[in-house]
C-alpha cells in the first residue's frame, strides 16, 4: 500500500464533489436542513390538552374540580356537551383530546366520603400523547382528592410536598434531547454518499479505468474514505453550529471527545456503506439496501425517539447493530451531561469495532472483485 | 397517446430490472424485510422505565410508596439504594431514568404540621421516556396520598378515575406505529423506482435514443410509471398480508377503498418522483435527493409526531406531503373503519397532487426535448 496513491485517490475524490454542485450541497448542507426541519418539528413543548367535559353534577364542587385541572393552562375545557353521544362526537372529528364524565351527585357523595367514579375518555389513535394526558389529568386529580381532605379538615396540612427535578435538562425541553439525538441520522447522508460515489464509477465505466493504474484496492477504498471524511466533518460542524446557535442546545461535554467519537462514528457508517458498495453492482440496488436497511431503521430502533423495545430480543441485536444507537446515546450524554470517555469507552469501542471491521470486509471483498 | 407504445416501453423496463437480480431481489424482498424489522421490534409504547430508589427512611410508609410506583404497568422500580451518591452513575450512564429519593424520618414527618418531602429526578436527556415517567409517578404518588396516607390508613373517599381509551383501549403504540411504517413502504418504492427511471436513461446515455424513437413524451414517461406502479401495488399487497395475518393490525374498514386510494397515492408518488428523475442528471443526484425528500415527507407525515401537534406552518406544508394523506387513511381504514365520505379531503388531495406533479413533469421533460 502506498500513501502516495491513497492521497492521489483522495483528492481525486475531493475534487469530484467539489465540482458537482448538487452532490456538494447534498453532502455538506442538507443534513444542516434536515437538521432544522426536524428540530423545527420537535421544538415545541407539549401541545394544550383540549378536553370536553360533561358535567351531570352541576355543583360547586364539580366546576372547582374542573377549575383544579385547568388552573395552570396545561389543560383547556374546550366543549362542555350535554350528552354522550356529543361527547363522542367531540372525539371522533378530534375537537377534544380527551373527555370527563362527571355524574351527578358528586358533590354529596364526596362530602359522604365515598369513592366517585369520574369516567375519562381518551382519544387513543395516537396512543403516546394519550398516556400523557391520561397521567396528566391522574395526577392533578390525585392533588385534588388531597385538598379536599383538607378542605373537610381531615388534614391539617398538605402532607406530602413532592419536588420534581429534570437533570442534565432542567426545563425538559424535547429539543434539547431530540437535536443531538437526530445528529447521528443527519449524519449518515454525507456517509452515505460514499456508497453512491463507488457504484456509480462501476456502472458508469470510470472503474475500469482505475483498474488499470497502478491503485490497488485498500488504496482506492481508504482514498475514498479519506475524501469523504473530510466532506462529512465539515457537515457535522455545520450541524453543530445549527443544534448550539439556532436550538441553543448547551454543549456542556469535550469538543475534542465530540470530534473523536464523530469520526468513529463516522468510521462505522462509511465503512457499512463500502460493504454495501462492494457487494452490489448498480447504484439504484445499493442505495435501495442502504435506505431501507440503514437510514430507515436508524430512525426507528435506536431508541432516537420511543426508547428500544425492551422486551423483544430482536429489537435489541437490531438496536446494538446500528452506529446510530450508539452514537445518539453518546450525543446525548456529551452535549447534555457531560461525561467523560471513561462513561462512554462502551458505545465507542462499538462504534470502532464495527469500523475496523466494516473496513476489513470492504477492502477483502473488493480485491477479488479487481482481480 | 399511443397504448401500444406505452406497453413496449414497460416491457422494455420489466426486461432490464428482471436481468439485474440482485436489484429484483430488493426492489421485492428488501422492502418486505424491513417491513418485517420495523414492525417486530416497534415499541409498544413506554413501558417498564427503570427506576431507582434510594430510600432513606426504609419505613413500612415508603416501601408503599415505593410499592405504588412498581404497581404502575409503566415504571419498573428494578434499583433499590442506600445512599444518594451510587445514584449518580445509575443516572448518568443512562441506565435508570428516574430516582425516587424518600428523606430519613419520611414516615414520621408524614404526620407531622410541617409535613413530608420526597424529590423525583428524572433524566431530561431522553425526552419522551423522561417526560413521560414523571408524570405517571407523579400521579401514582398523589393516588397514593390521596387514599390512604392521610387519614392514618383509612380511605376518606375521593375522585376516582375510571379511564377508557377509544379506537386503541391498550394504548398499544404499534397499532399507530405499523399503519404508517405499511405507508412509508409503499411511498419509498414508488418514489424510487420512478425517480430513478429517466435519470438512469440520461446517465447512460440512452435517453437521447429512446426520444429518437417515435414515441412521444407523455407515453415515455407513462411507459415509465408502469413499472413504479407494479412495484408500489405489489409492495403494498405483501405489507397489507403482513400486516394483517402476521402483525394482527385490526382491518376495521373496506378493502376495496384501501385499494383504490392506494393507487392514487402510488400515482401521486409516481407523478413527484418523475420530477425528481427529470431534474437530475444522474442517478447520484436522483438518489440523494429521493433521500432528502423521504426525510422531509417522513417529517411532516405524522409517522412521528401526529399532524395535530405539529407546529402551523408545517402543518400548512404538510398538506403537499402524499404520505401524510396516505398515513392518515391507511390509520383511518384500518383502525376506525372509515368509508370513502369521510376520508373524501385526503383523496381530493391526493388527487390534486397525482394530476399536478404530472402536468409539471410533462412541461419540464417537453422543455428539455425542445
Amino acid at each position: 500500500m502506498s500513501l502516495t496513491r491513497v492521497w492521489a485517490v483522495c483528492l481525486k475524490e475531493f475534487r469530484h464533489i467539489r465540482r458537482d454542485s448538487r452532490i456538494l450541497f447534498l453532502v455538506v448542507l442538507s443534513p444542516a436542513i434536515m437538521l432544522l426541519a426536524f428540530g423545527y418539528l420537535f421544538s415545541f413543548e407539549v401541545k394544550q390538552v383540549r378536553l370536553a367535559v360533561l358535567d351531570h353534577d352541576h355543583s360547586p364542587l364539580s366546576r372547582s374540580y374542573v377549575a383544579s385541572l385547568t388552573s395552570d393552562g396545561e389543560i383547556a375545557v374546550v366543549a362542555a356537551p350535554t350528552g354522550y353521544a356529543e361527547t363522542d362526537d367531540l372525539l371522533r372529528s378530534g375537537s377534544a383530546d380527551v373527555a370527563l364524565v362527571i355524574p351527578s351527585g358528586m358533590e354529596a357523595d364526596l362530602f359522604r366520603g365515598a369513592r366517585v367514579p369520574v369516567q375519562l375518555v381518551a382519544d387513543g389513535s395516537d396512543p403516546l400523547t394519550a398516556a400523557q394526558n391520561i397521567s396528566n389529568i391522574a395526577e392533578r386529580t390525585g392533588a385534588f382528592n388531597a385538598s379536599l381532605l383538607v378542605d373537610r379538615r381531615l388534614l391539617a396540612v398538605s402532607p406530602l410536598e413532592v419536588r420534581s427535578q429534570s437533570l442534565y435538562n432542567p426545563e425538559l425541553k424535547s429539543v434539547y434531547s431530540m437535536v443531538p439525538g437526530l445528529l447521528a441520522v443527519v449524519l449518515i447522508v454525507p456517509a452515505l454518499a460514499v456508497v453512491i460515489s463507488i457504484t456509480r464509477e462501476k456502472e458508469t465505466g470510470s472503474f475500469e479505468g482505475l483498474v488499470s493504474t497502478p491503485v490497488q484496492g485498500t488504496e482506492y477504498l481508504l482514498g475514498k474514505l479519506a475524501a469523504h471524511m473530510v466532506y462529512s466533518l465539515v457537515s457535522g460542524l455545520v450541524c453543530f453550529l445549527v443544534a448550539v446557535l439556532w436550538f441553543r442546545v448547551p454543549f456542556v461535554g469535550d469538543p475534542l471527545l465530540l470530534f473523536i467519537l464523530t469520526v468513529d462514528y463516522l468510521v462505522a457508517t462509511m465503512g457499512f456503506a463500502m460493504v454495501v458498495a462492494t457487494l452490489m453492482s448498480s447504484q439504484q440496488a445499493a442505495m435501495l439496501v442502504v435506505l431501507l436497511m440503514y437510514f430507515v431503521p436508524s430512525f426507528f430502533l435506536t431508541g432516537l425517539i420511543v426508547p428500544v423495545n425492551s422486551e423483544s430480543v430482536q429489537a435489541q441485536i437490531a438496536a446494538d447493530a446500528l452506529p446510530a444507537t450508539h452514537f445518539v446515546a453518546i450525543c446525548r450524554s456529551l452535549f447534555l451531561k457531560g461525561i467523560g470517555l471513561a462513561e462512554l469507552l462502551e458505545p465507542a469501542l462499538m462504534l470502532a469495532a464495527m469500523g475496523v471491521v466494516a473496513v476489513a470486509i470492504s477492502i477483502a471483498a473488493f480485491r477479488k472483485e479487481a482481480a | 397517446m399511443n397504448l401500444h407504445q406505452i406497453l413496449n416501453l414497460a416491457e422494455k423496463e420489466f426486461i432490464q430490472v428482471w436481468r439485474d437480480k440482485v436489484l429484483v431481489v430488493f426492489l421485492v424482498f428488501g422492502p418486505i424485510l424491513q417491513f418485517i424489522l420495523l414492525a417486530q421490534t416497534a415499541s409498544s409504547g413506554i413501558r417498564h422505565v427503570t427506576i431507582a430508589v434510594v430510600d432513606m427512611d426504609k419505613s413500612k410508609v415508603s416501601r408503599q410508596v415505593i410499592a405504588a410506583l412498581d404497581n404502575t404497568p409503566d415504571l419498573d422500580v428494578r434499583y433499590y439504594l442506600e445512599e444518594r451518591s451510587s445514584l449518580d452513575r445509575l443516572l448518568d450512564s443512562g441506565t435508570a431514568k428516574l430516582a425516587v429519593l424518600i428523606p430519613p424520618h419520611f414516615a414520621a414527618d408524614l404526620s407531622r404540621p410541617g409535613g413530608a418531602s420526597l424529590q423525583l429526578l428524572v433524566d431530561g436527556s431522553s425526552y419522551l421516556e423522561g417526560s413521560t415517567a414523571l408524570r405517571v409517578a407523579q400521579a401514582a404518588i398523589a393516588d397514593f396520598i390521596s387514599r390512604g396516607v392521610a387519614g392514618g390508613g383509612l380511605d376518606m373517599g375521593g375522585i376516582e378515575l375510571r379511564t377508557m381509551v377509544e379506537y386503541n383501549p391498550g394504548l398499544n403504540v404499534r397499532l399507530h406505529t405499523i399503519p404508517a411504517q405499511f405507508s412509508f413502504i409503499v411511498f419509498q418504492i414508488s418514489f424510487l423506482v420512478a425517480a430513478l427511471s429517466v435519470a438512469r436513461e440520461r446517465e447512460l446515455g440512452t435517453l437521447e435514443q429512446l426520444q429518437m424513437t417515435p414515441i412521444g413524451q407523455l407515453d415515455l414517461l407513462l411507459g415509465k410509471a408502469v413499472l413504479a406502479a407494479v412495484v408500489g401495488m405489489a409492495n403494498f399487497a405483501a405489507v397489507l398480508a403482513l400486516s394483517i395475518v402476521y402483525f394482527q393490525v385490526p382491518m376495521r374498514g373496506s378493502l376495496l377503498d384501501l385499494a383504490a386510494l392506494t393507487l392514487l397515492f402510488v400515482a401521486a408518488n409516481i407523478a413527484m418522483g418523475l420530477i425528481v428523475s427529470v431534474l437530475s442528471g444522474t442517478q447520484q443526484q436522483a438518489l440523494l435527493f429521493v433521500f432528502l425528500i423521504c426525510v422531509l415527507e417522513v417529517n411532516v407525515s405524522g409517522y412521528l409526531l401526529s399532524v395535530n401537534n405539529m407546529p402551523v406552518a408545517l402543518q400548512f406544508l404538510a398538506e403537499f406531503s402524499p404520505l401524510r394523506h396516505y398515513i392518515s387513511i391507511v390509520r383511518e381504514i384500518m383502525l376506525k373503519g372509515a368509508t370513502l365520505d369521510m376520508l373524501w379531503s385526503h383523496a381530493v388531495a391526493l388527487l390534486l397532487l397525482a394530476v399536478g406533479s404530472g402536468v409539471v413533469v410533462w412541461g419540464l421533460l417537453k422543455r428539455r426535448a425542445d
